[in-house]
């Protein structure tokens, strides 16, 4: 079976694989590359989990083809900050507890991060649309989405 | 709590800084070199006979390195004796384990699954455990278990528990007014967010080492060295330490036996990961309730009699001790509250070909609490009294016997419901609905349930640098009980948490506990944690006494000092109680140690049966937890869809160990009680499961719950001379009134009373159709 060539940049890295034409990019990452920060739920797209930005833009990365990130940036968990410094979405979540197993939070961060490039001013109804896709079991998505409003009011760097 | 240095306070979860920046380690993420990956076979059969099984094609394929059936690990569990962990000679559920492979690649397993020929040949199956316990029953799936007398029960009877006070008959009679109702509840899945995963590694010597994300890792390790056949000490159980969520179904084993059984038999590591389906139908559920309740009250609201009957569906199988435990503690849910002289319960458990009903958040508690809670309302209405008042006149409080004669202790009701009242304006009518099509009103309900006071131990060392480690076979399912440990640990040496360090679960190397289930975990480990403090001091504190030429009891310790007390300048560090070489001599570049201890750590273990209370008294098995909630809610009358407006949710917590995880339960169990009580419910056709994935199976998203600021939280303390500096357990209590609470305002609001949970849209549509049809 001819393998599927993917030149991609992932979290700031030029990366170049071989892989497997149905090999989900969630598989690439997790185990081809070891970035297990981003974690898989369902392998339907519906617990959203596997949330990674492609191109800035939030898929769930379990339904969806790793040669199809081929040319484009992709974004994880692990991408978003340093030892030293963390994105102020992950300091505020931090701040208020917001979560408490924890497997929904890279996910749930990736969505937060996207919505707010992408709509610094978010309403809440406009928070609980872009974070729809990311189930949580722990909470009621009360210290979820005041971190998000508390990070928009202060604005992104 | 007062004067406390650390305990009761916000301290930030030890686990939050790795689980943000997504550096946090699951099992799921675990590996070892050369691992194999592993898939089960499961029946397509609700109830079939197992004619013969043929693996060779499987067996063939290049990369399947092991296949495996019962004929190579014919185990039964042991209690009670009815469940394989793969199936004998009869599968009794779509979803049974039939067989198991593991191979180089996923795929290659999924191939392997496909090669293997199994032969069926069907038999007769039943769903409703009504039809099933009947003496029609069209099949027996279990010998019955023994009942009322000791007298074996009627057909598919696995578990009975009953309790009485009083005389029934003579209640009934003395009643102005008597209530018969039906409730029932569905078929819930706790839905952790991570799936079962089980890692093991069998040597060539039976030793067995399981990375797994299980609640209860000691008794994983006895039931997977009864399937290996070798002693329990060949088997060790670690968790990497983060479980990304458990609620129950991750109680108990699950894929454990069948990923060590095909790792001994390929003699490589081999990894199990469920499938989400496999989460939903095939490992343990929230048992479905069919509750009757007929209740006699006088004019004036007091309750004078109560009979409940409740059926809980089995499912196929007993989850080991867990059936009897859910059967028993259902119980609780009717009794924890109300003062009812004449009483009786019956509860039986009948089995069904569905999936196996087990530990859920709650544990059946949340079941009876909604018949109860709605039931009260139901009386309430028919007296024309006040739904709120009648509770009150009826409340159990703090000497009185409940009816199981419980001497009730510290009891939240009260000043729960009191609190909820007042934050939701209870007596002043809700505002008017914001859609012409709905109708909008107020709802009421009290949780209280049981937790257990379990058996735990720990361990305390303290390091060469005076910093701390706890061992702890307490797992973290999220609730933040490592974090908690750490604050005892720090409030008992008086330092800071980042002193503190709570080790992974790992059975050689951390303790006994009993696991994290019954809303145990901070009654049993705060007491294990506290009394390892207690003989870590004491080592500590004899080896310091000859040193600051004082007695071992006028000793204390703060800061990382050991000091006389009322002489604090008389005191030494603890790290210079660390034998500390000269720099140069032979060993030094060791590091420091003690002379005639191999490490400084103190261990204990709370076996509650040889505790005793202040005043001496023998520790009651179990304490109440309250948690009272209140809903302002409208209902869409046309499409039945509900959309809260308020919640207030009030928690008795004894006294929090830290703030805000308690808050964080309130928080869960609001998010949990909504799910369960409006949109989840598992739906089958002919024994299989047609929503067994998460899109038709709805846990609330983000769209579903209410908004920030119509999620009102609070604490109420109490007084629980047994728990762990006061602490009552928690993580169950706040899923229990949710339900009730809204069914109470659907009624109030729209004169449709809904005896079904969860309050599905179309259910509550469908009753208020009937219902304005029969008005018509």
């Amino acid at each position: 079976m001819t393998k599927a060539e993917v030149r991609a940049t992932i979290n700031g890295r030029e990366r170049e694989l071989r892989v497997d034409p149905w090999r989900t990019l969630l598989e690439m990452l997790r185990d081809d590359l070891e970035l297990t920060g981003t974690k898989l739920g369902c392998e339907a797209g519906e617990c959203g989990a596997c949330t990674v930005l492609l191109d800035g833009k939030p898929v769930v990365s379990c339904v969806t083809l790793a040669a199809d990130a081929d040319g484009r940036t992709i974004e994880t968990i692990e991408g978003i900050s340093t030892p030293e410094h963390l994105h102020p979405l992950q300091d505020e979540f931090l701040k208020l507890s917001a979560f408490q197993c924890g497997y929904c939070a890279p996910g749930m961060i990736m969505s937060s991060k996207a919505l707010l490039e992408h709509n610094p001013n978010p309403t809440e109804g406009e928070i609980r649309d872009a974070i729809a896709g990311n189930l949580c079991r722990c909470t009621a998505y009360v210290g979820i989405v005041k971190a998000i409003q508390n990070v928009a009011a202060e604005g992104v760097s | 709590m007062v004067d406390t240095f650390i305990l009761g306070k916000s301290e930030l979860n030890i686990d939050a800084p790795e689980k943000i920046a997504g550096r946090a380690k699951y099992a799921i993420d675990m590996t070892l070199p050369g691992m194999l990956h592993a898939r089960v076979l499961r029946s397509p059969r609700a109830h079939a006979r197992i004619l013969s099984i043929d693996t060779s094609a499987a067996r063939a394929i290049p990369g399947v390195l092991a296949v495996i059936t019962a004929q190579d690990m014919p185990h039964l569990e042991d209690f009670p004796g009815d469940r394989p962990t793969l199936a004998l000679d009869r599968v009794c559920y779509i979803g049974d384990a039939v067989a198991a492979v593991a191979a180089e690649t996923l795929e290659l397993a999924e191939q392997a699954l496909a090669a293997i020929k199994v032969e069926y040949e069907d038999l007769p199956a039943v769903f409703d455990p009504e039809v099933a316990m009947s003496e029609t029953t069209p099949v027996i799936i279990h010998p019955s278990g023994k009942g009322p007398g000791g007298k074996v029960m009627g057909n598919n009877q696995a578990h009975w528990y009953g309790a009485a006070d009083g005389d029934l008959d003579k209640g009934f009679a003395e009643a102005d007014l008597i209530v018969e109702n039906r409730f029932t509840t569905g078929m819930a899945q706790c839905t952790p967010m991570e799936p079962h995963v089980a890692l093991a590694d069998v040597d060539i010597y039976d030793n067995c080492a399981i990375y797994c994300n299980t609640q209860t890792p000691y008794l994983v390790k006895q039931r997977v060295a009864e399937i290996l056949k070798v002693s329990p000490h060949k088997i060790r159980i670690i968790v990497p330490p983060h479980i990304g969520g458990g609620f129950g179904c991750k109680t108990r084993m699950k894929g454990e036996g069948i990923a060590a059984a095909l790792s001994r038999a390929a003699r490589k590591p081999v990894k199990l990961v469920y499938t989400r389906e496999e989460v939903f139908a095939d490992t343990t559920v929230k048992h479905p309730f069919v509750i009757y309740i007929k209740d006699g009250v006088k004019q004036d609201g007091t309750l004078v009699a109560r009979s409940i009957r409740a059926i809980l569906d089995a499912g196929a199988y007993t989850d080991g001790t867990v059936g009897g435990l859910v059967t028993r503690n259902a119980a609780y849910g009717a009794v924890g509250v109300y003062k009812v002289p004449n009483f009786k319960l019956d509860n039986f458990r009948v089995y069904t070909n569905k999936p196996v009903g087990g530990a859920f958040r709650g544990f059946g508690v949340a079941q009876t609490t909604w018949a109860v809670e709605s039931q009260m309302d139901i009386i309430a209405e028919k007296l024309g009294m006040d739904p709120l008042e009648l509770r009150l006149k009826n409340l159990l409080v703090d000497g009185d016997y409940n009816p199981e004669q419980y001497l009730m202790d510290a009891v939240g009701s009260y000043p729960t419901v009191q609190k909820a009242a007042e934050l939701i304006e209870w007596g002043t009518p809700a505002d008017a609905p914001i859609s012409p099509t709905a109708k909008r009103a107020k709802g009421i309900a009290i949780g209280c349930k049981h937790f257990s006071i379990q058996t735990s131990s720990a361990a305390i060392k303290i390091h060469e640098d005076g910093s701390f480690e706890v061992r702890s076979s307490v797992t973290d399912i999220g609730q933040g009980s490592r974090t908690v440990m750490a604050q005892i640990v720090a409030e008992e040496f008086k330092v800071q948490m980042s002193q503190v360090r709570v080790i992974r679960v790992d059975t050689d190397v951390t303790p006994l506990d009993t696991g994290q289930s019954g809303s145990s975990t901070t009654v049993k480990a705060g007491h294990a944690v506290r009394l390892a403090c207690k003989e870590t001091k004491r080592q500590l504190f004899d080896r310091a006494a000859s040193l600051l030429e004082a007695a071992a009891g006028d000793l204390d310790t703060a800061g990382g000092r050991v000091f006389v007390k009322g002489s604090p300048d008389r005191s030494i560090a603890i790290k210079d109680l660390f034998l500390k070489l000269p720099m140069g001599a032979p060993g030094y570049e060791y590091g420091p140690f003690l002379e005639n201890y191999s490490e400084l750590v103190g261990g204990a273990m709370f076996y509650p049966q040889n505790e005793r209370g202040p005043k001496g008294e023998v520790l009651p098995k179990v304490g109440f937890s309250y948690c009272s909630q209140a809903v302002d809610l409208e209902v869409d009358v046309e499409t039945g869809r509900i959309k809260i407006h308020k919640l207030v949710s009030i928690l008795d917590p004894g006294k929090p160990m830290n703030d805000q995880m308690a808050i964080g339960q309130i928080e869960g169990g609001v998010g949990f009680g909504i799910g369960t009580g409006i949109f989840e419910e598992m739906s089958f056709r002919d024994g299989k499961p047609t929503n067994a994935n998460l899109t038709d199976y709805r846990i609330p998203t983000a769209l579903d719950v209410p908004n920030v600021d119509q999620l009102v939280f609070g604490q109420v303390e109490t007084n629980f001379a047994y728990g762990p500096y006061g602490a009552k357990g928690i993580g169950e209590v706040v899923v229990c009134a949710t339900a009730a609470a809204i069914a109470n305002a659907i009624r109030s609001a729209t004169g449709v009373r809904v005896l079904a949970m969860p309050l599905t849209q179309e259910r509550v549509a469908l009753a208020i159709a009937e219902y304005e049809a029969s008005r018509a």
